[in-house]
């Protein structure tokens, strides 16, 4: 069932528990990684036409996870945006109304949900 | 008789026997025993009698019977040789001369031998033994015959000539007597027997008493004796009664009648019929009586005094007057004034030497001591021929006239100008006391020289002047200089005046001088200083002009003429008004009427006066007058003032002021202002306007009457607490509208303060907020609801930062474990990434543990910070800090604090959380209750030994069950959570005390706390 093609995904998170945890997970369903701990390394690395996906968190000083979802629809309006956050009073009605829902995840997350929305985006724009 | 004494001693030598050289003398001399009988004659007598010596010793005796020789023979009386009609005086002599033993004459007639008596005058004396009894009788006698008979025969012719005046008194038409020298009547005449109707018999003697009046009885008896004894002249008058029983009048006289030795023999006397002359005397007694009675009864005194000054008669007046008798009077010390004793004494002299009238003004002196002024006029009676007979002395009182004459002459001489009078001709006739004290001069002295003290250069005038005034009889003044006592010339002001009569005559002149040297010296000094004002006109930096009394321009400086730009010719008199501005002129009109009314008010106006260029500009114009000595306005001086500037400025302060008035009222709020003792004394009109009153309905308190009746007392209470303490009024209050609705005012009053930092008013501002606190207490249940929801919120985001904290590390554990279980169902199991995982899974797991501790610790109380604390100035802190909360709710605080309550240890903050949060309980327990009864009580006590104790008491509803109050989560507020009390409890407890709540005793809850030192 494993898709030996191999797509590379871009993760964006200040804390780096998340990022390593995020990063395991991906690895293990076969996915190349890119890790960023904030929004402006991800966009000086200019990387966004070279991945399949983005996973970014909503909370993070400067330019947050939402600006970065615009930033990154603006340009590219079909690559697939994953939005995680650990402030639980923020819920999918705070998103804008053209996000999908099923993108969003608050923290803690289930894995295993991930991998397989990651995996439709993916797939989706296959 | 000296012989006889030494005839005594001869025969005394010789044994009694005289010696011849008795019988030498011509006398005839006796001897005779102690017991009188005669025992010896001389020769001479026995020849005289021409007997034998035994014959003659016989003969002789004395006595009737002689114890001579041892014989008691009688000589009868024929055989004596004495004179029988003498012999019985002879033995009564003799028997008198042996009984006293005093020497006496007697006379007797002896007869000679021819038979011829002849009388011998004779004298015996007794020779005395040395023990002093008698020892023997001697006498002498001496022919005294023819002596004797001359005598006789004049008598006898005096008898003859008393006859002959008998008859001449018997015919005389007066009753005739004649008196033995006793005084016994020996005889009256004819008329007299007639008259008294008696006989002769009845008259002679002592009869002729009886017919004298008994009335005149003894006075005449009197005096009759008194010119019997000294034997002058007899003159009486008195009664007679007549035949019918009448008395009249007689005049009494008798002389006496003497013989050649001057021995009284008979007095001869008439008695005239006076009875007419006595009557027409009574009658004239009577009327001088009466005349005594008017004299004595006249108000005046009146005196009558005899050619020699003495006084005869004064009436009544004068004695009452002094007080003294009549012959007191004599005495002139007795009544005149001591000083005018002398000038008197000499003008009465004078009158009386010279028979000119006696007229002279002197002080009597009243019986009791007082002095009086009398008028007194002397006017002699003269006879035919010019003696003075009589004066007659008129007193008239003058004392009130002589006093106000001293009191006008005292003025006169005290006036400080000289007075003087003079006659028609011009010779002085009165000068003042002044004058002479000046001139240092008798009145005499200036009478007679009165050009001597007039300046000699000033003569001249005088002169002139006095002719001019006495020719023209018209009042007139000159000036003249008058030498003073030392010689020093001043000026005087002579003024004379003529009084006139009827008739237009001058009668007398008065003059008055009064001393000008000062005023002349003033004068020249008013010149001197006129000329030096004048400069200092000229030099001072300001405009000045000088008016004459009545208006005109007399004088105007230099300056003026310059900022006019003319002249002084065309200033003067009226002229400068044209120089006024024309809209100014009648209020200066106006003002110079009030001013002429009133001069002494200040002239202080302004007005705007026209510069050279044309252009006005305001000055204020400030005059004085200068007034001469008699208050008169000699002229005025004005001074102007250039205020053209400051009349800007003034104008442009009305202008803001007038802005600031508008902005006052236009402040949509109430504005008003109040004294320093909290009293309104002004108020904004739209302030009127809104209590639909005047000024009055606010002034004062009466402000207070406009307060909603339920915050009356918070608003006084709040007010009064300002005023003492000088705070920021701040209160929030209802005020009734003109329409009696309350609208809600926020009033806010703050003080101003002088620069000794006293409030010396407050000013208020009253903002209607009415609509603002409906909408405020909107917003309260909108707020309450709110913070209920931000309490919410905020436990919300507080758990949502506590889940942020821990959902990180959480997130990272469940992404690894996935990751984990993801690894290990790899084919093959990639252990060595599992591995990791799970490595990480129990780090980020610690990790999220590790929040929560961090979370506990932030979440731990901190152990209180304890100082020394004193209670009561924290509960005083806490009051301030939620006064206006405590005002906000209408509650009245009771402060019932303990003095000098010790400290305590305690954290202030944890104590001022403890007392408000306990306050706050009580205000809201009262917040149901109505507003009268919300009263809360502090109380702080001295426990014990060793705590306070602190009492919050409220009336409010109450604790059902204080047991319970401190449990957590335990409310019976809609609003709290129930942690209030169990957290004070904490507090107190963790300073070691307790907290405790019972019921008030009417309602509400009483907590109580101790807190330990």
């Amino acid at each position: 069932m494993i898709d030996t093609v191999r797509h590379t995904i871009a993760v964006v998170d200040d804390d780096f528990r998340m990022l390593e945890s995020i990063d395991s997970l991906l690895e293990s369903a076969g996915h190349e990684v890119r890790l960023f701990s904030s929004a402006e390394e991800f966009i000086d690395a200019d990387i966004l036409g070279e991945i399949d996906c983005l996973v970014s968190d909503i909370g993070m000083s400067g330019i947050d996870g939402l600006e970065l979802f615009w930033l990154a629809q603006k340009s590219l309006p079909d690559l697939p945006v994953i939005l995680i956050t650990g402030r639980e009073e923020l819920t999918s009605a705070s998103l804008p109304p053209s996000f999908p829902p099923m993108r969003f995840f608050l923290k803690p997350f289930d894995g295993k949900k991930l991998l397989s929305v990651v995996a439709e985006a993916i797939g989706g724009r296959l | 008789m000296s012989f006889i004494a030494d005839e005594q001693h001869d025969v005394n030598s010789h044994n009694g026997k005289p010696s011849l050289a008795i019988d030498a003398p011509p006398v005839l001399v006796f001897g005779a025993g102690a017991d009188g009988c005669v025992d010896f004659v001389n020769e001479r007598w026995c020849r005289y009698l021409g007997l034998s010596n035994r014959e003659a010793l016989i003969r002789c005796q004395l006595r009737e019977q002689s114890p001579l020789a041892g014989c008691n023979f009688h000589v009868e009386q024929r055989q004596s040789a004495y004179h029988p009609d003498d012999i019985e005086d002879l033995r009564r002599s003799w028997t008198r001369i042996l009984t006293t033993g005093e020497p006496e004459d007697f006379e007797v007639r002896i007869k000679r031998s021819d038979g011829e008596f002849r009388w011998f005058l004779f004298r015996a004396e007794a020779s005395r033994n040395p023990d002093g009894s008698i020892g023997r009788w001697w006498g002498a006698g001496l022919d005294i015959h023819e002596r004797r008979q001359t005598e006789e025969l004049l008598k006898q012719k005096a008898c003859e000539a008393a006859n002959e005046l008998r008859l001449a008194i018997d015919t005389t038409p007066t009753l005739g007597w004649i008196a033995r020298p006793d005084g016994s009547a020996e005889s009256v005449n004819q008329r007299w027997l007639e008259y008294s109707g008696l006989s002769m018999e009845e008259a002679v003697g002592w009869g002729f008493l009886v017919a004298i009046h008994p009335d005149d009885y003894p006075r005449m008896i009197e005096e009759y004796r008194n010119a019997l004894s000294s034997g002058n002249f007899f003159e009486s008058e008195g009664r007679i009664r007549r035949f019918d029983g009448e008395y009249r009048w007689f005049l009494f006289r008798g002389s006496a009648l003497r013989d050649k030795s001057g021995q009284i023999i008979k007095w001869f006397g008439t008695n005239t019929d006076i009875e007419d002359r006595k009557r027409a005397e009574a009658e004239l007694v009577r009327s001088e009586q009466e005349l005594r009675l008017i004299v004595d009864t006249i108000p005046g005194f009146i005196c009558t005094a005899t050619p020699d000054g003495q006084f005869e008669h004064v009436n009544r007046g004068i004695l009452e007057y002094t007080g003294l008798t009549l012959e007191q009077l004599h005495e002139w010390s007795h009544f005149l004034h001591p000083d005018e004793v002398a000038r008197l004494s000499e003008a009465w002299f004078h009158s009386m030497s010279s028979g000119e009238s006696f007229h002279d003004e002197y002080r009597l002196r009243r019986f009791d001591g007082e002095f009086r002024w009398y008028e007194s006029r002397a006017l002699p009676l003269k006879e035919e021929g010019g003696r003075i007979r009589r004066w007659y002395h008129l007193l008239t009182d003058i004392d009130d006239r002589k006093r106000s004459e001293e009191n006008l002459r005292l003025i006169l001489d005290m006036l400080p100008g000289f007075v003087w009078t003079a006659r028609p001709d011009g010779t002085f006739e009165y000068l003042n006391r002044s004058l002479l004290d000046y001139s240092g001069m008798t009145s005499e002295e200036l009478r007679s020289d009165q050009a001597s003290i007039v300046h000699p250069e000033d003569i001249e005038v005088r002169n002139r002047s006095f002719e001019k005034i006495f020719r023209s009889g018209i009042a007139a003044e000159c000036e003249m200089r008058l030498r003073r006592a030392d010689g020093m010339y001043r000026w005087f002001q002579c003024r004379t005046q003529a009084l006139r009569s009827d008739t237009g005559k001058i009668i007398r002149w008065y003059g008055l001088l009064w001393d000008i040297q000062e005023q002349k010296e003033a004068l020249a000094a008013v010149r001197a200083r006129e000329n030096h004002i004048r400069m200092i006109i000229e030099s001072i930096p300001g405009m000045v002009v000088v008016l004459a009394p009545d208006g005109p321009l007399i004088y105007a400086n230099q300056r003026v003429l310059d900022f006019v730009g003319t002249g002084l010719s065309d200033l003067m008199g009226y002229n400068w008004t044209d120089f006024l501005h024309p809209e100014d002129m009648p209020r200066i009109l106006e003002r110079w009427n009030l001013h002429c009314d009133d001069p002494s008010a200040t002239w202080d106006v302004i007005y705007r006066i026209r510069r050279a260029d044309g252009q006005f500009r305001w000055f204020n114009n400030v005059g004085l007058p200068l007034y001469d000595d008699e208050g008169q306005i000699i002229c005025r001086y004005g001074m102007f003032i250039d205020i053209d500037d400051r009349k800007q400025a003034e104008k442009a302060l009305q202008e803001s002021e007038h802005h600031l008035r508008l902005l006052i009222e236009a402040i949509p709020a109430l504005v008003w202002c109040a004294t320093a003792d909290g009293s309104m004394i002004y108020a904004n009109q739209r302030y009127l306007d809104y209590v639909g009153t005047h000024l009055d309905g606010i002034l004062g308190s009466n402000w207070l009457s406009q307060i909603h009746p339920e915050d009356i007392d918070a608003t006084r209470i709040a007010w009064h607490q300002c005023l003492e303490t000088g705070e920021r009024h701040e209160i929030t209050h209802r005020i009734r509208r003109s329409d009696g609705a309350y609208r809600w005012f926020q009033t806010l009053a703050e003080p101003l303060r002088d620069r000794d930092n006293r409030i010396t008013q407050w000013y208020g501002l009253n903002i209607d907020i009415h609509d603002s606190r409906t909408m405020a207490e909107t917003l309260r249940s909108m707020q309450s609801r709110l913070s209920r929801a931000t309490q919410i919120a905020t436990v919300a985001e507080l758990s949502a930062s506590i889940a942020h904290e821990i959902n990180q590390p959480l997130g990272a554990v469940v992404a690894n474990g996935d990751a984990c279980d993801m690894w290990l169902k790899s084919d093959p199991p990639n252990l060595e990434r599992a591995k990791a995982a799970v490595q990480r899974i129990i780090r980020d797991g610690n990790a999220a543990a590790d929040v929560i501790q961090r979370m506990r610790a932030l979440f731990r109380q901190t152990a209180p910070q304890k100082v020394q604390l004193d209670m009561n100035e924290v509960i005083a802190e806490v009051m301030r800090l939620i006064g206006s909360e405590i005002r906000k709710r209408h509650v009245v605080v009771d402060l019932d604090m303990a003095i000098a309550i010790p400290t305590i240890p305690a954290d202030r903050v944890q104590m001022q959380q403890l007392l408000i949060n306990l306050i706050h309980n009580a205000l809201d327990a009262m917040d149901e209750v109505p507003a009268f009864s919300r009263v809360m009580t502090l109380r702080s006590r001295h426990h014990t030994a060793g705590a306070i104790l602190i009492e919050i008491c409220d009336r409010g509803r109450g604790l059902k069950d204080p047991e319970r109050a401190f449990d957590s989560f335990f409310t019976t507020k809609e609003k709290g959570m129930g942690m209030g009390l169990a957290i004070c409890r904490s507090i107190v407890e963790s300073h070691g005390g307790s907290i405790w709540a019972r019921p008030n005793e009417l309602s509400g809850t009483v907590l109580s706390f101790t807190l330990p030192q």
